[in-house]
C-alpha cells in the first residue's frame, strides 16, 4: 500500500470510528432521555418519596446515635436538618431537578480568548466543589471553549447587534424574557456574572468558591446542600 | 468655554407608572436620534408613597445607553434642563439638587387642581414656582396640553407660560397597524388606561353606552376595568379585560378596531398619551367633545350614547374606515411626532453640541417579521438557504435568523440577528422541546411568522401545529426519499411539497437566479487573498456529525495538488490556525458563492445547496459524497448522470486521481460548463414570502 493510499485508509477509519461515536451518543442520549422520563413518571416519584421517607427517619436514628458513630458519618454539620437540606433543593413540581447544583454564568462581553480562560477556571472549581453543573450564557458566538468541555450554553444577542437592526430600547425587554424562561427552564441556583479580567481573579482566588459553598468558612465539609 | 455633561438633563421621578414615563422614554428615544446626549436625574415625588422600581421603559432606555443615569448627589452640568410633573416640587426637597442648567423648563403634565382632588390641590402653582426660582431662577411652564393650560390659568397664580405646548409624542412608526381588515366579524372596540376610577365614567349609564354590554360589538379593556364593573355590578359576557401591564400596547392595539375613552367628569386628562397611542396605530378615536382642542379634526367626538351609532356607521363603510384611520396617524405624527419634539429642543438649545457618542437608534421596521429556522444540526446548507432568502425578501421581510452553531455564524455575519439552539434540542427525540424553544423564541421577537428549513419533518410538522395562528411556511429539500437526490433544474428536482406540510405553505430553497451578483475571478482573489494567477481547486469536503472537518479533506488535498492545482477550503468549524503546507489556502468565503469565479474547479461533498451553487456558478466540479449521506450519494449520481459534475463514490486513490485526471481535460470541463448554462434556476424566496402571507 502506497503512502498516499494509506491515508486514504486511515481517512476510512476514522470516518467510520465517528460514525459508530455517532451512534452511539445518539444511543446514550436516547437512554439518558427514558431514564429523566422514568423518573418524572408518577410511580417513581411515590416510590421515591418512599424511601426518601424511610431514609429520613433512618437519618434522623442515626443522627441521635452520633456522639458513637460521629467519624462514619459525612453528612450533616451542627444544626443542619434534613429538612434544610431538601428547602436547598429546587424542584419543578417534581423530582426532575433534585440534586442538581445548576450555577449559571453570565460571561458578557467576551472574546474567545477570554473565555477560554474564564471557562478553564470554572472547570478547576466544578473539579473542587461537587455536583456544580455550570450553565453559561453568553453574547459571542465563538463559544468553542464551552462547548468543547460540554457545558451548556446560551446565547443571547449582544445589544451592539440588535441595536444595528432594531430599537435599542426594546432590547432590555428581550433580554429579561430570555433570562426569565433559561432560569424557567434550568433552575439555577446560583447565579454569576463574569465580566472581564477582575471576574478570573474572582474565579481563581476562590471568591466565587463562598457563593457557592456557603459553609465553606466554618467546616470542613463539602455538603453543597448547606 | 462652558463644558457640558449633557446637552439635556430631564428630572423627573422615574418609578411613574403610566403616561409621564412613556414620554420621559419617548423623548429620550427622539433626543438620541437627534444625537442629544441625555442624563436622567431620579427625584422621589412626595406623592409616591408606595415603593417602585423605576419604570421599564426608562430602565430599558438606560439598559440600551441612550441617556445616563446621573448619581444622587452628582454636580451636572448641561444646556437644558427639563423637569416633567410639577407636583416634585409640591413640597420641600428633602435632598438638594445639583444641576447647572443654562435654560430650564418645567413640563406642567399634571394640572394643580381637577373634579377629583376635592379639599386638597393636587400642587400649589405658586409654590411650585418659588422652589423652583430658588434653584434655577425663573422657570417658564409648558403645559403640554390646553386643558392643563386652562387649569393654570384658572388657578389665577402669576406664571411664565410659555406659548407653545410640550405636547407628548409618539413615534408612529413603533406604533402603526395594519388596518386593511377588521378584527373581527364584529365591531372592536377597546381602550387603554390605568384602572383607576377617575379613568372611567362615573354612571352606570354612559360606561354601558360607551362600551356595550351588547354582543353586537366586542370590548376589549387593557389596564382593568374594576370601577366600571364595581358600577356596574357584573362584568358584561362580551366584554375582554387584561390587567393594567399584562400585554404590549401596541400588540393590544393590533386586536381593536376603534378606540373609545370616556373618563370620570371630575377628571381632568391633562393630554391622553393613550390616545395618541391609538391614533398612531391607526386605531379612529371616539372621544368626548372637550378633546377636540387637543385632537381637532382627526378623532371623532360624541357623548357616550352617540358611540355605538358613530361605530356602527363606520363599520359599514370600510372606505371612510380607512380614510379616517389614515388621518388618525398623519394628525398624530405632525403634531405628536419626533420631529416635533427635536424641534421644540431645537429651539431651546440648537443643535447637539456634547459630541453624543450612542449610534443613531434604527426605528422599529414596519415590514413583516419572520423567524427564519434551520433545524439541520450538520452542515451550512440550511443556514445559507435562509440568508439567501433574507437577501431576497429584502426590506419586505425583518428576519431573526435561528439555527445550530456554528453554521448561525453565517447569519451572523450576513448582519442578521441570530439566535442559537443547543445542540442537544436538536437530537433525536426532543421534537417537543425544540419546538417549545422555537415559539418561545417567536414570543421574545414579537414575530408575526416563521419559516422553517429543514429535512426533518417531524419537528416541522410539529411546529406547524403548535403555532396557532402563526403562520408557519417549509422550504428546503423535501424529504420524501424519492425526490432527495433533486438537482436543480430538473422535473424531480421541482417537485416540491412535503408530506409534512400543506402544499402552499411549502416552497422551493431559494436558488441564484444568475450568475451575476458573482465577483469576477480577480476581485473574488483579491478579496479572498489568493494568487491572481495559480490554477486553483476549491475543496469542500463537508462536515462530519460533530461539525468537524471530514478527516478526507487532507488526502484529498494531496491529490489535487498532484494534478497541478493549488488548494483553498473553507473552514468555519475547527481547526483554524494550524499552519498549511505552500499552495494550500484557507479562505474565509461567506457567502460561498459570491466567490466561485475565484476557482477553476471544484472537489465537493454535494450537499443540497453546495450543488445548486456550483452548477449556477458552472463550475466545474467532482462531486465525492459523504458515505453516511444517501441524498449526497443519489444528487451525485443524478449530476453526473446529467452531465452536470463529475461524480466517484469509493472514497480511494485510484478513483480519485482518475476523476482529477478527467478534470484537467479543458473538453471536458467545457462540456461539464455548457451542460449547467442549460439549467433553469427558478427562485424560492416569492413563494416561500406568499406562504408566510407576506405581501411579494
Amino acid at each position: 500500500m502506497s503512502r498516499t493510499e494509506d491515508r486514504f485508509a486511515i481517512a476510512r477509519a476514522e470516518e467510520e470510528l465517528r460514525s459508530q461515536l455517532k451512534v452511539e451518543k445518539a444511543r446514550s442520549a436516547a437512554l439518558e432521555r427514558d431514564l429523566e422520563a422514568l423518573r418524572s413518571s408518577e410511580a417513581f416519584r411515590i416510590g421515591h418519596a418512599l424511601v426518601e421517607g424511610l431514609l429520613g427517619r433512618l437519618r434522623w436514628n442515626v443522627r441521635a446515635l452520633r456522639p458513637a458513630i460521629g467519624h462514619w458519618l459525612r453528612r450533616g454539620a451542627p444544626g443542619a436538618s434534613s429538612q434544610e437540606s431538601v428547602a436547598h433543593t429546587p424542584t419543578r413540581g417534581d423530582v426532575e431537578l433534585e440534586g442538581q447544583n445548576v450555577v449559571l454564568f453570565i460571561a458578557w462581553g467576551m472574546d474567545e480568548a477570554d473565555l477560554e480562560q474564564h471557562v478553564e477556571r470554572v472547570n478547576r472549581l466544578q473539579a473542587m466543589l461537587i455536583d456544580v453543573q455550570p450553565l453559561f450564557v453568553v453574547d459571542t458566538t465563538a463559544f468553542d471553549p464551552i462547548r468543547e468541555r460540554g457545558y451548556p450554553v446560551e446565547y443571547l444577542i449582544p445589544l451592539v447587534e440588535w441595536r444595528e437592526r432594531r430599537p435599542p430600547q426594546e432590547w432590555g425587554a428581550y433580554v429579561t424574557q430570555r433570562i426569565s424562561a433559561l432560569r424557567e427552564e434550568h433552575r439555577p441556583r446560583t447565579v454569576i456574572v463574569l465580566d472581564g479580567p477582575s471576574s478570573v481573579t474572582a474565579l481563581e482566588q476562590g471568591v466565587i468558591n463562598s457563593i457557592l459553598l456557603p459553609g465553606l468558612g466554618e467546616t470542613d465539609d463539602n455538603d453543597l446542600d448547606r | 468655554m462652558t463644558t457640558y455633561d449633557y446637552d439635556i438633563v430631564l428630572l423627573s421621578d422615574l418609578r411613574y407608572p403610566g403616561g409621564n414615563s412613556s414620554s420621559l422614554a419617548e423623548e429620550i428615544k427622539a433626543q438620541a436620534r437627534a444625537g442629544y446626549s441625555t442624563g436622567l436625574v431620579h427625584m422621589r415625588a412626595p406623592h409616591m408613597m408606595r415603593r417602585r422600581s423605576f419604570n421599564s421603559k426608562v430602565m430599558h432606555c438606560l439598559a440600551a445607553g441612550l441617556a445616563e443615569l446621573v448619581p444622587s448627589g452628582r454636580e451636572v452640568r448641561t444646556r437644558a434642563l427639563v423637569v416633567r410633573q410639577p407636583r416634585l416640587f409640591a413640597e420641600e426637597l428633602s435632598t438638594p439638587l445639583r444641576i447647572k442648567a443654562d435654560t430650564t423648563v418645567l413640563v406642567a403634565n399634571h394640572p394643580p387642581v381637577d373634579g377629583l382632588s376635592e379639599t386638597e390641590p393636587y400642587y400649589d402653582p405658586a409654590a411650585v414656582r418659588d422652589r423652583l426660582a430658588d434653584l434655577f431662577g425663573e422657570v417658564p411652564w409648558a403645559p403640554i396640553g390646553p386643558l392643563v393650560r386652562k387649569s393654570l390659568t384658572d388657578s389665577g397664580v402669576a406664571l411664565n407660560l410659555r406659548d407653545e405646548d410640550w405636547v407628548n409624542i409618539v413615534d408612529v412608526d413603533e406604533w402603526r397597524v395594519d388596518r386593511s381588515r377588521f378584527c373581527a366579524d364584529r365591531p372592536v372596540i377597546g381602550r387603554h388606561s390605568r384602572g383607576h376610577r377617575s379613568k372611567w365614567p362615573s354612571s352606570r349609564a354612559d360606561i354601558l353606552a360607551a362600551y356595550p354590554a351588547d354582543d353586537g360589538v366586542a370590548v376589549r379593556v387593557l389596564g382593568g376595568a374594576d370601577p366600571a364593573i364595581r358600577a356596574l355590578g357584573f362584568q358584561p359576557s362580551n366584554w375582554t379585560v387584561h390587567p393594567f401591564g399584562s400585554m404590549a400596547p401596541r400588540a393590544f392595539l393590533s386586536e381593536i378596531d376603534f378606540f373609545v375613552y370616556y373618563h370620570h367628569p371630575g377628571w381632568v386628562e391633562a393630554f391622553g398619551r393613550n390616545i395618541i397611542e391609538g391614533m398612531a396605530s391607526g386605531c379612529p378615536a371616539i372621544l368626548p367633545p372637550h378633546f377636540q382642542c387637543v385632537f381637532g379634526e382627526s378623532a371623532i367626538y360624541a357623548t357616550p350614547t352617540e358611540v355605538r351609532a358613530e361605530i356602527d356607521a363606520l363599520y359599514r363603510d370600510p372606505e371612510e374606515y380607512h380614510s379616517r384611520s389614515e388621518m388618525s396617524t398623519k394628525y398624530v405624527d405632525e403634531h405628536f411626532g419626533v420631529g416635533t419634539h427635536v424641534s421644540r429642543v431645537q429651539e431651546l438649545i440648537g443643535e447637539p453640541a456634547t459630541g453624543s457618542v450612542m449610534p443613531r437608534p434604527v426605528r422599529r421596521s414596519a415590514s413583516s417579521r419572520v423567524l427564519l429556522v434551520s433545524l439541520e444540526p450538520t452542515g451550512l446548507g440550511s443556514v445559507t438557504r435562509l440568508v439567501r432568502i433574507a437577501d431576497g425578501a429584502g426590506e419586505r421581510i425583518d428576519p431573526v435568523l435561528i439555527g445550530p452553531w456554528p453554521a448561525v455564524r453565517l447569519g451572523r455575519d450576513a448582519g442578521l440577528l441570530c439566535e442559537v439552539i443547543p445542540d442537544d434540542y436538536l437530537a433525536a427525540g426532543r421534537e417537543q422541546d425544540l419546538v417549545e424553544r422555537v415559539l418561545t423564541l417567536r414570543r421574545h421577537h414579537g414575530a408575526d411568522s416563521i419559516l422553517v428549513d429543514a429535512h426533518r419533518s417531524s419537528a416541522g410538522n410539529l411546529l406547524a401545529a403548535a403555532a396557532g395562528s402563526t403562520p408557519v411556511a417549509s422550504t428546503g429539500p423535501s424529504q420524501p426519499p424519492a425526490s432527495r437526490h433533486e438537482v436543480p433544474g430538473g422535473s424531480e428536482g421541482l417537485r416540491w411539497g412535503d408530506a409534512a406540510f400543506p402544499e402552499r405553505a411549502h416552497s422551493e430553497p431559494s436558488v441564484p437566479m444568475s450568475t451575476e451578483s458573482l465577483l469576477s475571478r480577480e476581485a473574488a482573489r483579491a478579496e479572498l487573498g489568493l494568487p491572481p494567477e495559480e490554477p486553483m481547486a476549491l475543496l469542500c469536503a463537508g462536515a462530519d456529525g460533530r461539525n468537524v472537518v471530514s478527516p478526507r479533506l487532507w488526502p484529498v488535498a494531496e491529490a489535487v495538488l498532484d494534478h497541478g492545482w493549488s488548494v483553498a477550503f473553507t473552514e468555519v468549524f475547527a481547526g483554524n490556525g494550524s499552519p498549511l503546507p505552500d499552495a494550500v489556502f484557507r479562505i474565509s468565503a461567506h457567502p460561498l458563492r459570491r466567490y466561485l469565479r475565484a476557482f477553476d474547479v471544484a472537489v465537493a461533498a454535494p450537499g443540497y445547496t453546495l450543488t445548486q451553487e456550483l452548477v449556477a456558478a458552472r463550475l466545474p466540479s467532482l462531486l465525492m459524497p459523504s458515505r453516511e449521506n444517501e441524498g449526497q450519494a443519489a444528487r451525485a449520481a443524478a449530476a453526473r448522470e446529467r452531465g452536470l459534475a463529475l461524480a466517484i463514490h469509493e472514497f480511494a486513490e485510484a478513483p480519485l486521481t482518475a476523476a482529477l485526471t478527467q478534470l484537467r481535460d479543458e473538453a471536458v470541463q467545457a462540456r461539464l460548463k455548457d451542460a449547467c448554462a442549460a439549467v433553469e434556476f427558478s427562485d424560492g424566496t416569492p413563494r416561500a414570502l406568499e406562504a408566510l402571507g407576506i405581501a411579494v
